[in-house]
This record gives structure tokens, sequence and C-alpha cells, in this order.
């Protein structure tokens, strides 16, 4: 395997603010301060250490040209606004070619949806090709699950399935939107109003308003700080156009992140049966399913019996979901991304509540994006550097 | 029941079994009458009006009309019961009526020369009832069709319904949080100076797809440089407006104040290959399935927006009958759109000899409440016989058609036929199928009930040698 700069970086802290429908007095301000007082505290450097950030808010409009002011500091490197995946990947990038050492990549968002807190239904207002037909995200999504299902037979209890393992999950999370709720089954979520069909409620993501952040540097300077490094093994984009303006079709789409997790497989020199922990995008409880056929975990049409088959609890072969993602923890923003990252990194650094831990977890998958996205982004990390 | 209900149920009950003065019709089956009808309906059967005249038959859905009064100004008749029961019923307040159920059955085809009487009696007055309409009666005749022989050829059973109209509460719109403006219409394309060519296409009524003019490769949405061969040279064609439906969704929630509910969004396959995103219409969201054929349709959700819209594909006409063993209960006819014109309503009135206003003078539609003319049942009857048998082929009969009559179908509607096969069995050596009809238009049902058809069998044909 050949050496790739990328295995000389590390995630030194991470931080998530409390997540919620509504976050009363608090706005994405208030809230990205709090991650990265966090995230500074918890490595224990100093905000002058800090020498790159990629940093937004969406609702108070700062991009991370201007949310680089917010630490009063005279940063080296300045990221893209692009959440998630994407900017733990340039900020490594930018790392690996020396433009920065120690980098700040967060995000938060609250203000947003106002009061309803309501899916926002219209969340792609300028697509020429689509936006006069009434559809939006969760329709679109639903296309590619409607079509696996026409295809391969997968049922709506598969999908439930998922929606109620993650939701439980986000239940025992002590920051998560929905902790506290009862636990629920599938028939719970197939009980729940329809959305766009096969979606019922308890499928779709929810809205929420919380902030996260995270600190990446490199393995050397980690290892002169008291934290629990986690390592980038591999990742990987996939990108095939502008979100939600094609038709999202099965066929066409399903496979979208192959290429993304190709090449992460790839740089880790590992494969679907190493990870131990699937921090997998979850928009629609279909996602997943797709995903672990699209990533290899199981063959083309069987994602539907493999979800069903054991695999996916915290007791199971691939854990998914464990702090409750989308549909439970929250989804706020872009931030949503970044906290897939997060998610791994915790569980593989032990920083989870006891119930959600997964047992000797050493490499996890992180991804976002989804096929009506039209893009889909892989980064597998691990509690050891890859020599 | 109040005592003065029952009074009035008593007087008009008193006029049950009492027979109309038979009304004998004014021409015999002829050939004219019948190219007319068929023309109207636009059932292009050979047996109607082709083969030699010795050989022609009458569609039975005309049954009606060869004793219908015609424009001409109509005697009153003092014998008749249900003129009885309506001036009783009008005078009790129940001045609304409407035609609830229509049930003919046709014993034998009609030849041409045969002179028809019709003899109308009064069967049923109902309890009071409540509808979604009103309360009110409903009042049944039974009409038997016999030829100059004296010979039985077919009847009509018909159910209307006189009623006081229900109150309509406004409760509940008060609540209702006012829609903002720029959501009563749907959101408008944001078009570039590169896509103009497929929305002036629109307004011309042609679904324009890109391609490029190097390697003929189709793109949509439009692209600026060809996936396939990198050309930047792109034109368009013109999409013929056959497709199949690839996948669908329907969504509910949240609810989208600029849609009328329910609606389809589909992923359609065009003839071409390429695909694109679009509302399938006319049909319900139960109707739609992957892979059903479809075809192009223009439509104005807003009267400044055009956009290209599939719905289902119109089907092809049997031209040789289905062989009744191959039939399968459970068995779905294809779903038939038709487009409510003034020429299908006012040309179908006339054919069917129905010179009611409502049928076609606007003004008069209005005022009774519609925005346009509407169809006259008759029509509906016709395009029901036709629907069936333009499935089951040209020698399968119609023996029966009882339906029950729901939302007008308007001008500027689309009437979707659709049906299901639900029995066959053999009668006298003859297959007897009976198809679950159902008609629906933007307002809900036109039409639900029964059709049944009869088919020669393997038996009858072999018999004939």
């Amino acid at each position: 395997m050949p050496r790739n700069s990328l295995h000389d970086i590390a995630i030194i802290a991470t931080h998530n603010t409390r997540q919620a429908r509504r976050l009363e007095g608090e706005n994405d301000m208030s809230l990205i301060m709090e991650a990265i007082r966090g995230v500074i505290a918890q490595a224990g450097i100093k905000a002058t250490d800090i020498d790159g950030v990629n940093v937004n808010t969406p609702v108070w409009g700062l991009s991370p040209r201007e949310a680089s002011q917010l630490l009063g500091t005279q940063p080296r490197w300045v990221g893209n606004d692009f959440m998630g995946i994407a900017a733990v990947m340039e900020a490594a990038g930018a790392i690996a070619t020396g433009q920065a050492e120690m980098v700040l990549v967060g995000s938060a968002q609250a203000g947003e949806y106002g009061g309803g807190g309501a899916v926002a239904p219209w969340t792609r207002p300028t697509h020429e090709f689509v936006e006069s037909y009434g559809l939006y995200t969760a329709a679109e999504f639903a296309f590619s699950a409607q079509r696996h299902m026409h295809l391969y037979g997968t049922k709506q209890e598969a999908l439930a399935e998922v929606a109620a393992t993650v939701r439980n999950n986000g239940a025992r999370h002590p920051l998560a939107s929905c902790y506290g709720k009862d636990p629920i089954t599938a028939d719970d979520v197939l009980a729940s109003r329809m959305v766009a069909s096969p979606f019922h409620l308890l499928d779709c993501c929810l809205t929420s308003e919380g902030g996260a952040a995270l600190l990446i540097t490199t393995a050397e300077r980690a290892r002169d700080l008291d934290v629990d490094p986690i390592y980038i093994l591999g990742a990987g984009t996939d990108r095939q156009g502008l979100s939600y303006t094609r038709a999202p079709v099965w066929d066409t789409y399903g496979a979208i992140g192959q290429r993304a997790a190709k090449r992460a497989y790839g740089q880790a020199g590992m494969g679907p049966g190493d990870i131990d922990v699937c921090e997998f995008y979850d928009p629609f409880s279909f996602e997943i399913i797709r995903q672990f056929e699209t990533f290899g975990f199981c063959d083309l049409g069987e994602g539907g019996d493999f979800v069903m088959d054991g695999n996916i609890g915290l007791d199971g072969k691939f854990p998914i979901v464990t702090n409750g993602g989308l549909m439970s923890f929250g989804h706020a923003g872009t931030v949503q991304m970044l906290q897939k990252v997060i998610a791994a990194v915790e569980q593989l650094a032990g920083r989870v509540p006891d119930a959600l831990k997964v047992p000797g977890a050493e490499v996890a998958m992180a991804t976002n994006g989804g096929s009506a996205a039209l893009f889909c982004d892989v980064m597998i990390l691990g509690r050891e550097q890859l020599q | 029941m109040s005592n003065q209900e029952q009074q009035l149920l008593q007087t008009l009950r008193a006029h049950v079994g009492e027979q109309a003065t038979a009304v004998v019709a004014r021409d015999p089956v002829n050939l004219p009458t019948i190219r007319n009808w068929c023309d109207a309906i636009g059932d292009t059967n050979p047996v109607y009006t082709e083969v030699d005249e010795s050989d022609i038959e009458a569609p039975a859905a005309m049954l009606d009309v060869w004793t219908m009064a015609g424009n001409i100004p109509r005697s009153y008749d003092p014998n008749d019961p249900r003129n009885k029961v309506f001036a009783l019923l009008n005078k009790a307040g129940y001045r609304t009526v409407v035609g609830a159920n229509t049930k003919e059955i046709y014993c034998r085809p009609l030849r041409l020369g045969e002179l028809l009487t019709g003899k109308m009696t009064l069967i049923d007055v109902s309890d009071l009832k409540t509808t979604g309409l009103g309360c009110g009666y409903f009042v049944s005749t039974l009409t038997e069709f016999t030829n100059q022989q004296g010979e039985l050829v077919g009847s009509w059973e018909f159910r209307t319904f006189s009623f006081k109209p229900r109150e309509r509460s406004s409760k509940g719109s008060k609540d209702r949080q006012p829609v903002p403006e720029h959501l009563q219409v749907r959101p408008r394309p944001g078009k570039m100076q590169e896509t103009e060519f497929f929305w002036d296409g629109c307004d011309q009524g042609e679904l324009r797809i890109q391609q490029c003019n190097g390697c003929e490769r189709l793109a949509h949405p439009p692209v600026v440089r060809c996936p396939e061969c990198g050309s930047y040279d792109l034109g368009h064609r013109a999409a013929s407006g056959k497709a199949t439906l690839h996948a669908f969704v329907e969504p509910v929630h949240p609810p989208m104040p600029f849609m009328q509910y329910p609606y389809i969004c589909g992923v359609v396959e065009l003839e071409e290959g390429t695909r694109l995103i679009t509302n399938i219409v006319h049909c319900a969201p139960e109707q739609v399935e992957i892979g059903m054929p479809l075809e192009l349709v223009f439509q104005q959700p807003d009267p400044d927006l055009t956009l290209p819209m599939f719905r289902p594909a119109v089907p092809s006409i049997n031209k040789t009958t289905l062989n009744f063993d191959d039939l399968q209960e459970g068995q779905t006819l294809p779903l038939y759109p038709i487009d409510v014109t003034t020429n299908l309503v006012v040309g179908g009135a006339i054919a069917t000899r129905d010179f009611e206003d409502i049928h076609h003078e606007v003004a008069a539609a209005k005022r009774a409440g519609l925005k346009d003319v509407f169809m006259n049942v008759l029509t509906t009857n016709g395009i029901c016989a036709r629907y069936v048998s333009e499935w089951a082929g040209p020698d399968a009969r119609v023996k029966e058609i009882d339906i029950r009559l729901g939302a007008p179908n308007v001008v500027g509607d689309t009437m979707t036929l659709s049906a299901t096969l639900v029995s066959k069995q053999r009668v006298d050596g003859k297959g007897r199928v009976t198809l679950n009809l159902r008609v629906a238009n933007s307002m809900g049902n036109h039409v639900t009930g029964t059709v049944t058809l009869e088919f020669p069998t393997q038996a009858a044909a072999g018999g004939s040698l």
C-alpha cells in the first residue's frame, strides 16, 4: 500500500453542542463559540495555536473568511465553506502541504426554521426542471427507494428497521434532539404518517438546531498533546452533479459513493469487513440500505435482508449511526455532515455514553450525502495510525 | 321521520306501480342515427356501420336513444307517475334533482328497421335519505323496450335523487393561516438562456430534448458540453411524447399550498431514451405503477405556466376479439383518459337526442352551478360501452351497464376510465364477463359500477362451422 500523507493527519478534539428542534436563547454565533471553546479546552491548546480555520454560520451569514476573525487571531489558512467530510479532507490536505498545522473546522445553525421545526419543504428553490412539480427532498430520495423496492423486492419493514435502530440510538445520547424518547419498533415507524411514499415520517431525518467543531493537526503534533488522536485512514469523494436537479433514479445514481469508498478502502488497505462502526449518512432510512450495497458490505439488492439480519444494532457486526444521526441526533444546516466525522471519532476515542459504546471499535466509516443529493463522500478513521 | 314526511312518503308511494303512456319511437333503428352516435361517441366498431346492412347492429348503449323525445315541445303526459311524484316533491321543498343510478340491460343487439316502444313504470320511492348533497328521496323507474313484435329487447332502470341541498358550513376556514401570495402558484422555473429552447417548446406544444449535433446523444436537463463526445455544438429535437413510467412518488407531507392533492411526481423514460421529472396526471395514485405506458400532455396548473406532464397512454383498439379462455379474474384493463371537450359533450348530447340546455349552453350550465356544460348520462353510457368494447374486441357485446352517477363531467376536465375483471362464467355457450368500472375526473368519481360483456367462445365458434 502506498504511503499517503493523509495518514499523518489526526483529529484530536471534537465538540457537539446540545442539539434540539429549537434551542431557545441560542443563535448560530453562540453555538459556534461554544463548540470552538469546547475543542480548544479538550485539546489543551491556546486559541492562537489555531492557524487554519473553516467555520461558517449560515444564519448569521458569516463565510469562513469572515468567521476566521471570531477568535481574534490571524489564521494563515482559510477553507471553503462546504462542511463535512470534504471540509476535513480539505483541511487535512492543507496540513499535509504545510499551509497550516492546527485547523479548526466547525459550523452551527439556529433560528433558521423559526418555531415550526417542520421539515423545510422548499429546500431547493432554484432548480429549473424539478421545482414546478411539487418535489422536495424527501420525494426525490423516495424515487430511489421505490425503484429499489420494485427491482429487488426490498420491504418497507427493512426501511423501518433501519429507522427504529437509528432513532433508538439517538434516544440514548444526552446531546441528541430526541434524547430520552421511548424506544420504538419498526411497527411504530410503519404506523407513522406517510410523507412521500415509501417514506413514513419516522423514515425521515428531522430538522434541528445545534453546532459542532473539531480540531485537525499532524500526528506528530498530536503526540505532544494530552489527546486521544483518531487518524484518517482513507477518504474519497464522488460528485455527479448539482444536487436535486436530475431524476435521482436508482440505476443511474444508486451507486453514488462507490468511487469514494473504493478510494478510501484503497488508501486504508481495507475492505468492508474491517469496518467496526458505520456512521453512514441517514437522511432517509433507505439510504443506509443503499450504502451497505454500494460500499460492498453486501451484494446489490440484498441490503434489505442485510439490515434485517441483526447486523446494524450496537451489538451487531456493523452498528450504524451510533449517535442517532440526522434522524434523531441533529440535522442543523451543514454541520450535520461534520457530525458524521465527529460521531466516528468519538466512538473510536470512547467519548460516547456507555449505552452507545461499540466495544473494541478500531475502525469507523463516516459518510456524507446520498443519491438524490448526487454526491457521496466517504472517510475511514482509525484508532491506530497507518504506518 | 316526522308525520309530515310520513304522509308525503305515503302519497308518493301510492304512485308506485303506475305506468306512463307508452312512447313509440319516431323512427325505426336506422343507419344515419347510428352513424351520428358513433361519430359523437368515437366508437369505431365496424359492426355498427361498416358491414352489410343486414348484418348491422345498433350499439347496445343506444337503447334509450330511439324513444327519446328529441327537440320537440314535450306534451305533458298526465299518466306519467314520475312527473306526479316530482310535482309532489317539488311542493314539499325537494326541488333539486340529480341522476343517481342507471342500469341498462340489453337482451340482444338491435337491427335496422326495428321500431321500439318504451313503457316506463314507477318502481320505487325510497325512505327519506341523507347524502352528501342533502336529504331527500330516491325515485326509481323502469322502462322496458319492446320491438314491433312485442319482443322485449332491453330495459332501463333509472334512479334519481330529489333533495333539499345541504347548508354548506364555512367553519374552519377562518382559523387557517392565509397562504402567502407567492405560494399560491407553483414555483416558476428559473429559466436560463441555454434552456430557453425547452420553454419555448412548451409554449408551442412541443417537448424538446437537448441533442448533441455531433453524436446525437440526448441530455435532459440540458448540458453545456456533450458528455459523450465533448462537442459544444448542441441542438434539440422534439420528443414523440411516448414514454413509460420509471419511478414515482406520492408526496403527502408537508403540504405544498400550490399543489392540488393528491398528486404524483414521476420519473418518466421517454421513447427516445432519456428521462425527465414530471407530474403524472389524469389517474389516481393507486392506479400508478412502474412501467405503465404514458403520453405527453401539456398542462397549465396556473394560467401563465405551461408544463409538460404525462398521463396514461390511450390504449390501442383491439381489432381481434380477446379469447374468453385467456381472460383472468382480477386482471385490469388499461387506463383510458379522455378529454371532456365541448365537442364531445355537445355532440354526445345531440347524438343521444338529449336537448337539455345544461348539455349545450354554457349559461344554463352556469345557472346550475357549474363552470361549463357537462356530459349527459347517455353519452357517459356510450363511452363506457366503447371503452370495454375496444378492449374486448369487435365480437364482444355489452349486455349490461349498471352504474352509479357521481361528479359531473364538465368541459375542460379529463375523464379516465379504468376497469377490473371481477368474474367470468359460461352462460348458454357464451362467455360472460363482469367488469368493475370506474370513471374518474378531477372532482372525483364520475361513475362507478359494473359492465357485463358477452364473448363468443370456442364452442360457439365451432358450432357455426
